[in-house]
């Protein structure tokens, strides 16, 4: 069942235009209600900003969350709305300034080009409002890489 | 090489002597701020150009928090501070004159362009030279405080009349165009210019906030900002403001009352043309 709604979406991306792929795709998960189980589930539950301050060897996806989410740092959940399953009670949801991010796989060709848009999003467009993380030093590569491996898993 | 050579020429002196041949035409400014407006009107198609002057309380992103703004409205808690504004105000001066006798343009049309030194004058430094002229101490902090209370107890003074800045000058307009560019360039280790949040993203949701309409930035200041009144310092100008925002793009403030500030606090007065005063007003 799983299987048959990516490639069904997959083949719907390649259609509509990038730019809604994300939300046409919320929108799908959110029709197919609880038959589809996101990918996400695998990584356990999310833990809250101040639960990722005490993690220990929590490995490189929650990591790369929690990366994300500190405001400090990627502070990505400032313009994004980040799907992911059961979002961590109370966690105030996300800015609506740039796409949601979900389904990574079926935006990026590989890792390295979604890596890339994190690093200087104005090499694709010059006027983007998403900040260089990587060229003006935000983050650090090691912490681009964590986010990356974060953004794969959903 | 020698054609790369002309072209790096012909680029280098068009950049160069851009600002000497300078100031944009009339017509041109007019058609900046037709462009403006009307990038607003269809993105807000339900927000008439008046309702700019209530800033992000206007926009549709904000509608779920509108009525909480009205209740506070009706008991605005800036009110008792006005009331000191107003008397500060009228307080005489030791030579018997007041502010009231002070040389100022109307409100709506600051910043005023004087060919003379070639300068902008704000509504703040007229203060300090009127204060000045009549020997007594001009106000050293021109972001929050008196400074504050009085712009506010002047500007009230003309609330609902549109703002008209005289561009007619070249001069002027070439305050303006630096105004612009300083507006559309993308500054800080963040990379925003004030554009990208405040025209492109203007309405949309930066976490839980909404970014607030370019257009009426400025017609309801000063503000009285919550967030600022938990700090004891209520009252912010709009040079406050622009200081805040730099700070917030992390990149590093210029001067209150600095020519940076002048300029943009000038292409924000453009293009507020024909929006009405609402001052003091409250912001989170």
């Amino acid at each position: 069942m799983v299987g048959v709604e990516r490639v069904n979406l997959r083949g719907i991306i390649g259609m509509v235009s990038f730019r809604f792929a994300g939300t046409l795709l919320l929108g799908l998960l959110l029709l197919a209600g609880g038959v589809v189980s996101p990918t996400v589930a695998t990584a356990g539950e999310w833990p809250s900003d101040k639960q990722c301050k005490k993690l220990k060897d929590a490995g490189v996806v929650k990591t790369g969350w929690c990366v994300a989410i500190n405001r400090r740092k990627g502070n990505c959940l400032g313009c994004h709305m980040a799907i992911v399953n059961p979002w961590p009670e109370g966690f105030p949801p996300g800015g609506n300034v740039g796409p949601p991010l979900v389904a990574m796989k079926s935006r990026f060709e590989s890792k390295e080009a979604l890596r890339a848009q994190i690093y200087d999003p104005t090499v694709r467009n010059p006027n983007t409002s998403m900040p260089p993380f990587g060229k003006h030093r935000l983050l650090s590569d090691k912490q681009i890489d964590q986010i990356v491996e974060w953004l794969w898993t959903i | 090489m020698r054609t790369r050579l002309t072209w790096a020429i012909t680029v280098l002196s068009v950049v160069l002597l851009a600002p000497v041949a300078g100031a944009v035409t009339e017509v041109e400014v007019q058609a900046d701020i037709d462009t403006f407006q009307g990038y607003f009107k269809k993105r807000f198609p339900n927000v008439a150009l008046a309702d700019y002057a209530d800033g992000v309380n206007a926009l549709p992103a904000y509608s779920e928090r509108r009525a909480n703004w009205e209740l506070l409205m009706e008991f605005p808690p800036f009110d008792p501070e006005m009331d000191k504004a107003r008397k500060e105000w009228s307080k005489p001066f030791a030579n018997g004159k007041g502010l009231a006798d002070c040389d100022l343009a109307p409100a709506n049309t600051y910043p005023v362009y004087d060919s003379g030194s070639d300068d902008l004058r704000t509504l703040a430094g007229d203060i300090n030279v009127c204060l000045k002229a009549n020997g007594e101490k001009p106000i050293k902090n021109v972001k929050h405080g008196k400074m504050a209370r009085l712009i506010a107890a002047y500007r009230e003074q003309f609330n609902g009349q549109a703002m008209a800045v005289d561009v007619s000058h070249p001069g002027a307009r070439r305050w303006y165009e630096e105004g612009r560019q300083f507006y559309w360039a993308k500054r800080g280790q963040l990379n925003f210019s004030c554009a990208n949040c405040h025209v492109h993203n203007a309405g949309k949701k930066v976490r839980g906030d909404v970014l607030s309409a370019g257009l009426g930035h400025g017609v309801g200041f000063p503000v009285f900002r919550t967030k600022w009144a938990v700090a004891g310092k209520p009252w912010g100008t709009v040079h406050r403001r622009y200081g805040g925002c730099n700070k917030q793009v992390r990149a590093n403030p210029f001067k209150a009352q600095g020519r940076e500030y002048k300029a943009l606090e000038m292409y924000e007065a453009v293009m507020n043309t024909g929006v009405p005063l609402k001052v003091p007003s409250q912001r989170q």
